[in-house]
């Protein structure tokens, strides 16, 4: 292969982006690729943007994406899933929670979802939207929103990756005693991007 | 999880940081003694090994800085451990004194200097090429390219140190320390050492007619690795196209391998990949400029090796077209679309893809969308003493002044409605150039610095301006912690890296220690008490023309909400009455806590937010904010 598999995450400090990003790497890995995960971000402060880059194929891969170059988006924030247009080509996969985190800056307009949504529909062919926050609320709470993410993503098929290297990275990575819930927000992710089809 | 994978079995496959895989490295290299001061992007090599310290039984500490962290590690190597020093780029500045000298004095054990970069600086002051301080000192540079060299190299070092008698640097940048990837597990060693230190004062003590004889001794051993680096096998050569010889290293590599498969050229190219990157190869250079028809040097930061190789084609004769800095930016990180661009230009190709055409697009759709920068986090601390500062300042009739900054989250001030940042250099400047300021013209002067940057390199300057005299008002925002970085423990909190509770020195102590007459401490969260504090002092230093210390302490909110968790208590929260907001917006517009907005014509405190620190109470003219119950 030529081109490495290139993967953007983004949203907000605190949504468990970088365990995500790490699940699948873990799981890419497994699949029989040298990937490779960095992440982009401020200060160590709350709030602030956060962007993994992960990347893959079968040779030393570089770290970062480039421009145009990304086949596959996970948005856990809606503004800072458009903020990454410039990545993202027609074919690519953009896979977004319903979600809008309003900046804390006084007096900032914040766009609403919809028109956030017909933004990112100008530039990729392929927008799959999933409520992964309220359904993380419905299970538990939205700390395991980037895990209903990994179910959607995974129910999408749109990475080289089995439902079971998922899951194994899975429990690599997460304390053994939060696995449960885990997998139901996983089992729910799989479910809600079913019903896109 | 990672701790389980730093301690893996030899041949398991594990998913390490770039950092961790240095640490992992160390350990199998049997590296016993580790010393360091938190930096992005370098912190996470220690914290990998704190996290493993005791299970191996190694030393691993925080030091107060860098220096005193190299000095540390040097030592170590004195009594025959193998030991390491870590930091980022501005730190080995702080270290650069023993640094200059541990090459002359050389090693007992080996003794290895991890030096993390930050190109772009993502979180740091400037940008540096620390390969730069190599050349300067004579120390053999190592630099890795991914997290499975990163551990291969970390081991090599030490051997490398202990066959050549010299301290050997692992050079580091973000997109290496802070990349995750495959790394296969080597033996881990079982080397412990009990530590002797053996007198040989004609090695260790640079008296001048010491020193002189280490200088030549340095040349010597110096000329030994200049002499075996041409059979190293970390620089390899990969290819063998004769269009176009690429000469790279560390961080870079990946991006050229990969710019090569994008533009189809493999059959045109061939790449020398540098593990060593000082001193370089120079007969294996030589052989390659003459193998190849055009030369392109990709590298990060400075045009190190490009220079070097030059020199190499000059003295040798070898008239060749090299490209370097002309083709790849000299500032901020490597990409893949800086180096595939540059791939192209020189083979004369068009790039694969029309980057400009997606950075437009992309500008065109999220260009207008409301930006979210860093800010300071809801119940920081640190927002209180700004506000209370700026009050007593204002009550005092102070209407105009400077504000001396420092390196931490306190640096956030820069932005508004703070403004507290009109300069800001290096660790402990604020206080140095504070007295300068204070010294060398009329307006009044206060120096923020917080507490783990006090004590790393606030100390000598709190000291000149006790004794050269400047009216000058320090205020220190004690959080208890290194914040910035994550958490690590300093002088000031009570406990060492590995978790052992310690002496806590007191910042109001140390003060009055170094001769500091007027020092007080109070909690910036009730924040008229802390202003009147505050008030006192800037009296103080207007009356009596000497500095004075308020120290703000309140721990970091994190630290905090992380302290309540562990005790099951829920923080506080607090609310506006509707009735008794006015909609000043004081709240909103000088308080600035990121769980303030207004909602209609009415201030909101969103709960989700609201860390409970109760510090807004005060802001608010018209008493409208209370605690209230956490639904």
């Amino acid at each position: 292969m030529r081109k490495p598999i290139s993967i953007l995450i983004s949203g907000v400090g605190g949504q468990g982006i970088l365990t995500l990003a790490e699940i699948v790497g873990r799981a890419l890995i497994k699949s029989g690729y040298v990937a490779k995960a960095t992440e982009v971000h401020g200060l160590a402060q709350r709030g602030g943007v956060v962007v993994s880059h992960i990347k893959a194929a079968n040779y030393e891969v570089s770290p970062m994406v480039a421009p145009g170059m990304a086949d596959l988006i996970i948005g856990l924030e809606l503004i800072e899933t458009v903020r990454l247009a410039r990545y993202i080509n027609k074919e690519t996969v953009v896979l977004a929670n319903k979600k809008v985190i309003p900046p804390v800056l006084p007096g900032v307009d914040v766009p609403d979802p919809g028109e956030l949504i017909s933004r990112l529909k100008r530039v990729s062919h392929r927008v799959y939207l999933v409520e992964a926050s309220a359904i993380a609320r419905r299970i538990y709470g939205e700390q395991i929103t980037n895990m209903v993410m990994l179910g959607a993503l995974s129910g999408l098929g749109a990475l080289p990756i089995s439902r079971e290297l998922y899951i194994e990275a899975m429990y690599e990575r997460l304390p053994e005693k939060y696995i449960e819930v885990n997998l139901k927000a996983f089992e729910a992710g799989e479910k809600a991007v079913k019903n896109l089809y | 999880m990672t701790r389980r994978e730093l301690l893996g079995e030899a041949g398991q496959l594990a998913f390490l940081l770039g950092n961790e895989a240095v640490a992992r490295g160390a350990l199998e290299a049997g590296m016993t003694f580790a010393a360091a001061y938190p930096g992005t992007p370098s912190t996470e090599v220690i914290e990998a090994l704190i996290s493993v310290s005791r299970e191996v039984g190694i030393h691993v500490e925080w030091s107060s800085n860098e220096k005193v962290a190299y000095e540390a590690a040097v030592a170590a190597s004195m009594s025959g451990h193998r030991a390491m020093a870590v930091m980022k780029h501005v730190g080995l500045n702080v270290a650069s004194d023993p640094f200059m000298s541990s090459a002359y004095a050389g090693v007992n054990g080996g003794l290895v200097l991890v030096v993390a970069d930050d190109p772009s600086m993502h979180s740091s002051q400037n940008e540096q090429d620390s390969r730069i301080y190599g050349l300067h000192g004579y120390v053999p540079i190592l630099e890795p390219s991914s997290p499975q060299e990163c551990k291969d190299y970390a081991k090599l070092a030490f051997e490398l140190s202990e066959r050549y008698d010299l301290p050997v640097m692992v050079r580091l940048a973000t997109r290496v320390s802070h990349a995750r990837g495959p790394v296969r597990l080597g033996v881990l060693s079982r080397r412990r050492v009990e530590g002797k230190f053996l007198k040989d004062p004609n090695k260790w003590s640079m008296i001048p007619s010491v020193a002189r004889r280490r200088r030549i001794s340095l040349l010597e051993r110096f000329r030994r690795v200049s002499e075996e680096v041409e059979e190293l096998e970390i620089n390899a050569i990969f290819g063998d196209g004769v269009k176009l010889g690429v000469i790279t290293a560390g961080v870079a590599y990946p991006y050229v391998v990969e710019a090569i498969k994008l533009l189809d050229i493999e059959d045109k190219v061939r790449v020398f990949k540098l593990g060593m990157t000082h001193p370089l190869p120079r007969r294996a250079i030589s052989r390659f400029l003459e193998s190849v028809e055009r030369v392109l040097v990709v590298e990060e930061l400075e045009p190190f090796l490009e220079t070097g190789i030059k020199v190499i084609a000059f003295e040798e004769g070898l008239a060749k077209e090299i490209h370097g800095k002309d083709l790849v930016p000299v500032h901020f990180e490597l990409t893949p679309e800086r180096v595939t661009r540059a791939l192209a230009m020189v083979m004369g190709l068009k790039p694969p893809v029309d980057y400009d055409r997606y950075e437009e697009v992309g500008s065109s759709v999220s260009g207008d969308l409301p930006p979210r920068p860093p800010v300071m986090c809801p119940g920081c601390p640190h927002r209180a003493s700004f506000f209370a500062l700026k009050r007593a300042l204002r009550r005092e009739g102070v209407r105009s002044f400077i504000a001396s900054s420092d390196i931490g989250c306190y640096a956030l001030g820069f932005f508004p409605p703070y403004e507290l940042a009109d300069m800001l250099y290096d660790m402990g400047s604020s206080i140095g150039i504070g007295y300068g300021l204070a010294k060398s013209q009329k307006e009044f002067v206060v120096s923020i610095i917080g507490d783990s940057t006090f004590f790393h390199a606030g100390l000598p300057a709190v000291v000149n301006a006790v004794y050269n005299r400047a009216p000058l008002l320090i205020m220190v925002l004690d959080n208890y912690i290194t914040a910035m970085t994550g958490q690590q423990p300093h002088p000031g909190t009570g406990v060492t890296a590995t978790g052992e509770e310690t002496k806590r020195l007191s910042i109001a102590d140390v003060s009055r220690g170094l001769g500091v007459e007027y020092v007080v401490e109070g909690d910036p969260l009730k924040v008229v008490e802390f202003q009147k504090l505050i008030q006192g002092a800037i009296r103080y230093v207007r009356e009596q023309g000497k500095p004075a210390v308020v120290v703000a302490r309140s721990p970091c909110v994190l630290y905090e909400l992380r302290r309540l968790r562990r005790l099951g208590v829920r923080p506080k929260l607090y609310g506006v009455i509707p009735e008794e907001c006015t909609g000043c917006r004081v709240c909103v517009d000088h308080f600035a806590c990121p769980a303030i907005s207004m909602v209609g014509d009415k201030a909101f405190i969103d709960p989700e937010l609201c860390t409970g620190c109760g510090a807004c109470t005060y802001a608010c003219p018209f008493n409208a904010i209370v605690e209230v119950p956490r639904p």
